[in-house]
């Protein structure tokens, strides 16, 4: 037997990727069977449009597990962020000026929970719920102010609608650069270490002089920014909103992240990992719509695939 | 060098209980509504609030039990929706009421229990837990619930939507006992004792042979029981079930009412009766917001904030604490 | 004719991986105080948790009362009358001193089976009386102080109807001025009958009250002594089981050249202090726990925040009040605690050394990982780190192995002052000795002060130039060492009178 190879899947990392790229083949080839739409090219790049915005969930939210917190607001936030935008250009605002004014909303609610969280040390559980709460509650009283479409300028729905080359959603594209850019910044610099060393051990992390507090409260600050980047995105693609758009959607960004094999204590757990986690999501959604197994089964699926994970998780562990 | 600690005067006792805040915020709140609209304090409204407590209030103490050991539960508002289901269909199919309630009472604990197992046998943590049964437990209710179902036992009708001797909600009477029952067994058993001390000082408990896991479990099981008799009163109040519709956010405003209750998230304190004043200041601010003519969107928006609030505030608590 | 309480023969306990007891033995006699002393490490702890019920023996016999008992909880422990009192004190903060006491008990419940609060309250309020006490049982356990606490553990002891009571460490919370009165309460108990274990680090402590010790070796009892007639150093010989001069390597000093001054420095827990650390000198700080030294510690590495005071560091006012800014300093901290503080779990052996370093090497504008891999390699083979290779997790080595990880880390700066907090505690014989020798060659061969805080008095005597001894929070005196005998370091430490 080649001994690299088994080398290899003794870590727990390419292990992982080993498993998620095996249900990747196996989901699409049962799916194949099932409806012939489901691997043709066109629909192989428009799925991807459908799940880039939660994908860009995970990518920040698996930094924020990686240190052992969690973020349940981003679905809220990402939802306040769309509201936001499209009231702004409803306004008359230009649409640069209410993209950047509607991120740096978000990043600031991002850096309330992160103020909470890391300065104040209370658990990020609670807080998030209270955030998720408050700007779920602020959606509907927006939404009681009239719908949000139909935007001055049309050019707008150019993020949602427009292909790189052709082919690849402009999203999707964002959410490859995301990460990358994650994924350099972790690898030339330290910032990839001390985040594991604060997920793995928060004090011995602070005495070894890494600032602990600072990095989570810029976590969480960047998961909001993403999660109004995310938010300006999906208003872009549906050209409407409802106020509970987004509901659920931390789930199933903490789902794709932990099905990569983040762990949720902290410390353990890659990008790429991660990513991979996001493609079989997103193709297993689209793939269960494409067959008509109904949202029940759907929401079921997803409980059982993430309590899967994290048992499989705990035993390898031991 | 030691000095004698003068016996806590009975006055003192009250006002250092963590039920006091939140009684005078119940006060202060009701007085507040009484003046913004006539309506409010009339007997008519005043029997609607409480009744309108009682679902919330029966689920908030069922949460204080996991939260006072340091836990979180975010699926009570699925199992919630599941098991109303079940009643839904025992109805339409004209099940005995006793039976209904012992079947409710039973299948509550046993999805507690299966939950308590996972978070304490396989040590995964509580939050991921009870998010992914959330899931679960909601697909499989969306599942068996096709249709909404509208026929209830009498009895069960009564208990949600009646007076008793025309005075009192039968809902709140029931909320009542339940929170007077776990009041005690809280307060005055060695289990309630033991409870407290998990929440205090886990290692500490471990040392003191305290069984902490199985306690863990059987919290748990209560939970679930104690969601299975608000199951009950849920379909007496509303005799209509449609799984997708019930308990969707249920989880925000119980966690507000644990914290207004005077409970902190980290565990070991606040007290059964904090909890009630905690679900009648939520039925408070419910409906004297829609009273006072504002609209009811606001309503999520303020859970929120009023989480964010209550953890502010234990916040600077503690802070002076030190 | 005292005939023996407790037994413990031929007690085997093996761990994954490692053998801490080796037919180890305890005979008590009912009525006295037995002292059970041994190094870190040694076993004490294992042997009185096999005991108590925490956790099952390998192979041997226990015999209590004369009957063959092999507990299986703590619970099953106590109902045959053996209490155990815990170094960190279990005060139940959210409840009342007679619920603590009570906690768990089965006394005084009902019909019903719920409690009787009465009844509860009047039985703790008599045991606690019983002690000659003025201590209400209806207080909140958050009120209580350090000797209050303290207080209601030897209070539910007594309430148990104990015959036997294990203390471990029990004055370690303790105020130094308080603990002649805590001894007070044990001589009462022992009057009424009550057979005491009593586990110390204190050689002071195990003089004044214990009649008989038993010493602990590397898992196995080496001697039992009478107090009366033995001298502490005769004991503290046989616990280290060697002399304790050929442990210890150290090359005093000439240097005069100051590194570093410390002025009028205040802070939680510790009150104006001086003092200068020279170069390539090893300056110790010593006290007994609770006395400061920690505190002191931490807030010169800026885990804690000063309150007042100057520090110099060559020649330069610093101020230090992050982690981060002490790293800039080059004031490097190894810390009390190796696994909460120390190492960080689940990571290689490379990323912990360079957890501190590794953004000082880089190519471009990258970190260079090539390079700090090249220098873990080093340390490794400096420090004769014996592990698989660089990328085994940590927390599968050895403590003295993991100890050397975390010097290195800290050594891969090129630290102006090193503070070292109990560098050998939980590390073995072997390692402790060569953790002796890079101590003595570090301040021989580079260019840096060491502070070594110790609690451990052979130590400091064997490893310093000079000591700085520190009595509640405050300094008593600092002189060179070999000015210092063992008894005057453990006077002054205890507060005693300085003779000039």
């Amino acid at each position: 037997m080649n001994s690299k190879l088994r080398n290899a899947l003794a870590d727990y990392n390419i292990r992982r990727y080993f498993i998620l790229l095996f249900i990747l083949a196996a989901m699409l080839i049962g799916f194949s069977f099932k409806s012939p739409v489901f691997t043709t090219i066109s629909n192989f790049t428009n799925v991807t449009a459908k799940f880039a915005e939660i994908g860009l969930l995970s990518a920040s939210m698996s930094l924020v597990i990686l240190t052992g917190n969690i973020d349940l607001s981003v679905g809220s936030v990402m939802c306040f962020s769309a509201f936001v935008v499209g009231s702004l250009m409803q306004a008359g605002m230009p649409i640069a000026g209410a993209i950047i004014l509607t991120l740096l909303i978000a990043s600031g609610i991002g850096a309330i929970n992160g103020a909470f969280i890391a300065y104040m040390d209370m658990q990020p559980v609670i807080v998030t719920l209270g955030t998720m709460t408050a700007f779920r509650g602020l959606c509907y009283v927006m939404k009681k102010g009239g719908p949000i479409r139909g935007f001055p300028d049309e050019s707008f729905y150019n993020f949602g609608a427009g292909r790189l080359f052709g082919f690849i959603p402009y999203s999707f594209a964002l959410l490859c650069l995301v990460f990358l850019g994650l994924f350099v910044l972790m690898k030339a610099s330290r910032f990839g270490m001390d985040i594991k060393a604060i997920g793995n051990n928060e004090v011995a992390a602070a005495y070894s002089g890494i600032r602990v507090r600072a990095y989570k409260f810029l976590l969480f600050t960047f998961n909001g920014l993403i999660a109004g980047a995310a938010g300006i995105i999906i208003l872009s693609r549906m050209q409407g909103l409802e106020a509970s758009l987004g509901d659920g959607y931390e789930f199933d960004a903490i789902t794709m992240c932990l099905l990569g094999g983040v762990s949720i204590q902290g410390g353990k757990g890659t990008l790429l990992g991660t990513f991979l986690g996001i493609i079989v999501i997103g193709y297993l959604k689209s793939g269960m719509n494409l067959v008509n197994i109904s949202a029940f089964y759907q929401s079921a699926i997803l409980g059982v695939i993430i309590l899967l994970s994290v048992v499989i998780g705990s035993i390898e562990k031991r | 060098m030691m000095q004698l600690k003068a016996r806590r005067s009975p006055l003192k006792k009250i006002l250092g209980s963590s039920s006091f805040t939140p009684f005078v915020t119940l006060l202060l709140l009701f007085a507040l509504f009484s003046i913004l609209s006539p309506r409010f304090s009339m007997m008519w409204n005043i029997r609607l609030i409480v009744k309108q407590s009682a679902i919330n209030g029966i689920l908030g103490v069922a949460l204080f039990l996991i939260v006072l050991t340091g836990g979180i539960d975010v699926s009570i508002g699925a199992n919630l929706s599941l098991i109303c289901t079940l009643t839904g269909m025992m109805g339409a199919a004209n099940v005995p009421f006793l039976v209904i309630v012992l079947v409710d009472v039973l299948c509550g604990g046993i999805v507690g229990y299966l939950m308590g197992a996972l978070v304490t046998k396989l040590h995964l943590p509580d939050l991921i837990v009870t998010l992914a049964a959330k899931n679960l437990i909601r697909g499989i209710a969306l599942m068996l619930c096709q249709k909404s179902y509208t026929t209830f036992p009498e009895e069960m009708i009564y208990l949600g939507s009646d007076l008793v001797g025309d005075v009192v909600p039968a809902a709140f009477l029931c909320f009542v006992i339940i929170a007077l029952v776990m009041g005690v067994i809280m307060q005055r058993s060695k289990f309630g004792k033991n409870i407290y001390a998990i929440g205090g000082n886990p290692v500490g408990a471990v040392q003191a042979g305290i069984h902490v896991e199985r306690t863990r479990r059987k919290l748990y099981a209560i939970e679930g029981m104690l969601v299975g008799m608000a199951s009950i009163l849920y379909c007496g109040m509303y005799k209509s079930v449609l799984a997708s519709k019930i308990g969707a956010d249920t989880v925000n405003s119980l966690l507000a009412i644990v914290l207004l209750g005077g409970a902190s998230m980290s565990g070991g304190n606040g007290k059964i009766l904090g909890i009630v004043f905690g679900a009648l200041i939520m039925a408070v601010v419910n409906n004297g917001m829609i009273l006072a003519k504002s609209t009811d969107y606001w309503i999520t928006a303020l859970t929120g904030f009023i989480i964010l609030a209550a953890m502010l505030l234990q916040f600077v608590q503690k802070k002076r604490h030190q | 004719m005292a005939e023996y309480i407790l037994e413990m023969r031929n007690i085997n306990k093996v761990f994954p991986g490692a053998k801490v007891l080796t037919d180890a033995g305890l005979a008590v006699k009912k009525g006295e105080i037995m002292g059970l002393i041994g190094e870190n490490g040694a076993g004490k702890s294992t042997l009185l948790k096999i005991l108590t019920g925490l956790y099952q023996k390998t192979s041997g016999t226990i015999l209590f009362k004369g009957r063959e008992v092999n507990f299986t909880s703590i619970d099953e422990a106590a109902k045959n009358g053996i209490a155990m009192m815990h170094q960190e004190l279990n005060i139940f903060p959210n409840l009342t001193v007679a619920e603590n006491m009570f906690l768990n008990r089965n006394e005084h419940l009902n019909k019903l089976g719920l409690i009787d609060r009465k009844k509860v309250l009047a039985h703790a309020q008599s045991v606690i009386d019983e002690l000659e006490v003025e201590l209400d049982a209806d207080t909140m356990g958050s009120r209580l102080s350090v000797h209050e606490q303290q207080i209601v553990e030897i209070a539910k002891a007594m309430s148990m109807n104990a015959e036997l009571i294990i203390m471990d460490e029990p004055t370690a919370a303790l105020p130094e001025n308080e603990v002649e009165t805590f001894f007070n309460f044990i001589r009462k108990l022992n009057k009424n009958g009550i057979t005491i274990i009593y586990v110390s680090h204190k050689m002071a402590e195990i003089e004044k009250i214990c009649d008989r010790v038993t010493i602990l070796r590397n898992g196995t009892d080496v001697d039992v002594v009478e107090v009366r007639n033995t001298p502490i150093n005769e004991m503290i010989n046989k616990m280290v089981g060697r002399e304790l001069d050929d442990y210890y390597v150290h090359t005093p000093t000439v240097n005069k050249e100051v590194l570093l001054e410390v002025e009028n420095f205040s802070g939680e827990g510790f009150e104006n202090i001086h003092f200068k650390l020279m170069k390539s000198e090893v300056l110790g700080i010593y006290g007994l726990a609770g006395s400061g030294t920690l505190e002191l510690a931490e807030t010169l590495f800026g885990c804690r925040k000063p309150r007042s005071g100057r520090v110099v560091l060559d020649g330069k006012k610093v101020t230090i009040r992050s982690v981060p800014k002490a790293v800039k300093n080059k004031i490097a901290y190894v810390p009390l605690n190796r696994k909460r503080e120390g190492f960080v779990k689940d990571t290689s052996i490379y990323e912990n050394i360079s957890m501190v370093g590794a953004a000082d090497h880089r190519k471009g504008p990258r970190v260079d990982w090539k390079a700090n891999k090249e220098i873990a390699q080093q340390f490794m083979e400096k420090l004769q780190i014996k592990a698989v290779d660089m990328y085994q997790d940590v927390n599968l080595l050895s403590g003295g192995n993991q100890q050397k990880v975390v010097l290195s880390k800290w050594l891969s700066i090129h630290p102006k002052v090193l503070i070292m907090n109990e560098p050998t505690r939980g590390v073995d014989v072997g390692a402790k000795a060569e953790i002796y020798g890079l101590i003595d060659e570090l301040v021989k061969t580079q260019d840096l002060g060491i502070l070594l805080i110790s609690s451990e008095a052979p130590e400091v005597l064997g490893m310093t130039d000079r000591i700085l001894i520190m009595n509640k929070g405050r300094e008593v005196v600092t002189m060179r060492t070999q000015d210092l005998s063992m008894d005057s370091l453990l006077k002054y430490a205890s507060g005693g009178e300085v003779e000039q």
